[in-house]
């Protein structure tokens, strides 16, 4: 039976054969194989008189059924993104089994089928960002996305498009229980920071290790901003942000520099959530700047995304610092308690009795700019409380209505 | 008549067949590793380095309570609902009310996203950071991460570091999302394709420790010890390094056509945008600020540096895929990739995505410049005959392999 499997396989092949006699590539003393795995096939060959191709196919269904084992025994104990690895690795292995056992003709058709399977499917990842035709984005949910976010291939590489634009930063106000004196307790975290010499630093002061690190901390906030257009009750929200400022004394940002539709920006779902992951982990990290205030525990926090604005050529003429505050226009994000949840203040969710999901908006302020000059104001208050917190004083260039200004 | 079977007999056919060879002699021809073996050599360097900077943050950024914290991660890579558009004219249920409270549950975590209306939920992806998160042992797990990086780096090993590396990597890059940026893009495709190449069988510790045992072999059986000859050409290696270009080439394409959607690009100004970034760009240095406001007092300047820089950008991305297979042209490409990528590190401040996209370039180098190149590091490597001897040193030596068959097509 074995003859005849070891004649079909050479007929039918033309290629490896089962014994080590009868191999086509078999090596002398005079070739030193290219690495210790081709030398450790190498030798088992010669030790076992089984082809090169026959001991990978060994190997690989080895392997196949030792991963498949291993997915069963993390299966058992919850360890579902292992699980994952190890049911790929079996399929692969499995897969990789046969095909060593291919003639050349067949290895390269698979291989080729692959290729093209792979390519079509960076294709789908290019072309599925919008503006995106309907094929491709029906093709990468339905097929490729799996594929794709398995190997992290899912880059559409659309860098600095349609144009390079301000970056993002992430400003966060913690508000700690207040003092039995009354006095408030504020902490601000601002993501990336800089020290006086322009060098990156963390929150606590230290200088960042290095620019990669710095990068990651730009690209956290990016991941706040998606979406935006302007929404149809846009006349409604003006009303009720401006009659909620004349009270607060904090008008809206300039229409002249930004007309209206601008200064309101709607994050997407993806990016609300994002937001108030970021916020739970700053609840959890920072603690008051005052080492005798550390055990406080967090009442609220507030977050605003900030866009830090380009100078134009014109400002720069002017003699303008491009961390002139006036350049940062930080949004509103919301109010949330320790847990990302947003205060009952700012947004109450909820499912109404018809089943339906609702999204009630009671900040008149949410994703409206406010001005630089009444960021303190808006973010502590204005009362006659005491305040504990670790802002400068107002800057030169503030106008009426400032107790003090971000650091900068 | 004749003419017309002749033409059916020939047109498709021979068109066929001759895209089948073209086919098979741009991904199967056998390709010598080096280039392999240098890009591991850079990208691991670059790898080691972007994960010993973890270290201090490893916390911060994977930890329970990281940035995505691993409540989110949890969440999004088992429950985010993914909807797919219509397959008719029909318009789409905007929302669906929740049936039960399971469902009601689901909407209130996802912004009313019924989960009837999702094609699927959630993504495959594999961390270790998802399951470890005890602070000692993930510190420890990340140390031997850092140890298989440095192993893939001198190539100990490789074919099993090389995929440990990429593991390790990827578990980075899916535990925390929200913290990369193109750096890690980039370095994942390496990682990715030195992976299914053989790029430990050059300029390794392996290749080192082979020819070792060889010897030790041979002397132990009294024969003759072989000469010290060049790694072999691999068909696998020609795969790994053609997939990498046309990967290269799709990135360099999208990104100079997705620039076409944006006004910038058409009216020279956009390279303003990435020029006075002052997250980004070298700000605070007195004569880069001194310098920009020299190019603001002449407008005439301004709009020269800015038009024939975005020019120079779109020309580089756009005309690299098509023009970087022309062996003319080949060397020309490749220095504007690299001009454009030691601009972005120097002003953009990426200089580790840049170093990057400096290894991913190695795979366009000519061979003949690698031969040159192994010839210059000489004895180190263990073998100082270029492909283009091969041939002649194969035949002298007598060696009858399928692979050395193939090196001497290949050189002839």
């Amino acid at each position: 039976m074995a003859n005849k499997f070891l004649e079909f396989q050479k007929s039918r092949f033309g290629g490896p054969a089962m014994t080590k006699e009868e191999k086509p590539d078999a090596r002398s003393a005079a070739t030193a194989p290219n690495s210790i795995w081709a030398y450790i096939i190498t030798r088992l060959s010669d030790r076992t008189g089984l082809s090169i191709y026959w001991l990978h196919f060994i190997m690989l269904l080895a392997g196949s059924l030792i991963a498949f084992s291993a997915s069963e025994g993390l299966r058992k104990i919850g360890c579902d993104s292992a699980v994952l690895l190890f049911r790929v690795a079996t399929v692969l292995s499995a897969v990789g089994a046969l095909v060593v056992l291919l003639p050349s003709v067949g290895r390269r058709i698979v291989v080729s089928l692959f290729i093209l399977f792979h390519f079509v499917g960076i294709l789908t990842a290019v072309t599925s960002v919008s503006p995106s035709p309907w094929l491709s984005t029906q093709i990468w949910t339905t097929v490729y996305r799996p594929y794709l976010y398995f190997l992290w291939l899912n880059n559409a590489y659309h860098f600095y498009s349609p144009q390079p634009g301000p970056a993002n930063l992430l400003w966060f106000c913690i508000e700690y229980e207040s003092d039995s004196d009354g006095t408030r307790n504020f902490r601000w975290v601002l993501i990336p920071d800089w020290d006086d010499d322009g060098h990156p630093v963390n929150p606590d002061g230290s200088r960042v290790f290095s620019g990669t690190e710095y990068t990651r901390r730009l690209s956290l906030a990016e991941y706040t901003g998606s979406g935006g257009g302007v929404p149809w009750d846009l006349y409604q929200l003006i009303g009720k942000r401006m009659e909620k400022g004349q009270l607060d004394r904090i008008p809206l940002f300039d229409p002249r520099i930004l007309p209206y539709d601008q200064q309101y920006k709607l994050p997407d779902d993806r990016s609300k959530r994002w937001i108030q992951t970021y916020v739970r982990h700053v609840a959890a990290t920072f603690k008051h700047q005052n080492p005798a205030k550390e055990h406080l525990p967090v009442k609220t926090v507030k977050f605003y995304r900030v866009l830090h604005q380009i100078l134009d050529p014109g400002q720069i003429i002017q003699g303008m610092e491009p961390n002139d505050t006036r350049l940062y226009y930080p949004f509103y994000c919301g109010e949330f308690d320790k847990d990302g949840n947003y205060s009952d203040r700012c947004v109450r969710t909820g499912i109404n009795s018809e089943g339906y999901f609702q999204w009630e908006v009671r900040d008149p302020y949410l994703y409206w700019i406010i001005p630089t000059e009444y960021l303190i104001r808006h973010a502590q208050g204005a009362g006659p409380e005491k305040v504990d917190s670790n802002m400068r004083q107002m800057p030169d260039n503030a106008q009426e209505g400032n107790e003090s200004e971000v650091k900068r | 008549m004749s003419n017309i079977a002749s033409t059916l007999t020939f047109g498709p056919w021979t068109f066929f067949k001759s895209a089948v060879r073209g086919w098979n002699q741009f991904w199967f021809a056998p390709a010598d590793p080096t280039r392999l073996g240098i890009m591991r050599i850079c990208c691991g360097l670059v790898v080691l380095f972007i994960h010993v900077a973890y270290t201090q943050y490893l916390q911060e950024f994977m930890g329970k309570n990281a940035w995505a914290d691993l409540q989110s991660i949890n969440e999004y890579r088992l429950e985010q609902p993914w909807r797919l558009m219509p397959w008719d004219w029909k318009a789409d249920p905007q929302k669906l009310s929740a049936k039960d409270k399971k469902e009601a549950d689901y909407m209130l975590k996802w912004y009313g996203a019924n989960p009837r209306m999702a094609w699927d939920k959630g993504y495959p992806a594999w961390s270790i950071w998802f399951e470890v998160t005890d602070p000692t042992w993930m510190m420890i797990i990340h140390c031997s991460f850092l140890a298989i990086f440095f192993c893939f780096t001198i190539g100990f090993c490789t074919r099993v570091t090389s995929i440990l590396a990429w593991l390790a990597a990827i578990s980075y890059i899916q535990r925390s999302p929200t913290t990369i940026f193109g750096m890690d893009t980039m370095m994942n495709i390496l990682l990715i394709y030195l992976m299914i190449g053989p790029s430990g069988a050059a300029l390794s510790v392996d290749r080192l420790l082979s020819r070792w045992w060889t010897v030790r072999r041979a002397r132990l059986d009294h024969l003759e010890i072989p000469p010290a000859t060049v790694p072999e050409l691999q068909v696998s290696a020609n795969v790994a390094l053609r997939m990498l270009q046309i990967n290269f080439c799709f990135i360099y394409m999208a990104s100079g056509l997705s620039k076409l959607l944006g006004a910038p690009w058409w009216n020279g100004t956009a390279l303003w945008g990435t020029l006075s970034v002052y997250e980004y760009c070298p700000m605070q240095i007195g004569s880069y600020t001194a310098l920009l406001k020299f190019l603001c007092e002449h407008r005439w300047l301004w709009e020269t540096v800015m038009t024939g820089g975005v020019a120079f950008t779109l020309f580089t991305e756009i005309g690299f895929p098509f023009l970087v297979w022309n062996r003319k042209m080949r060397w020309f490409m490749i220095t504007l990739a690299v001009m454009l990528h030691t601009g972005i590190a120097l002003v953009m401040g990426l200089r580790t995505f840049s170093l990057l996209m400096y290894t991913m370039l190695i795979a366009f180098v000519p061979q003949d410049s690698v031969d040159r190149f192994r010839s210059w590091l000489g004895e180190w490597v263990g073998t100082i005959t270029p492909h283009s001897e091969m041939a002649d040193h194969i035949s002298s030596n007598g060696l009858k392999s399928m692979t050395v068959r193939n090196s001497a097509k290949v050189a002839s």
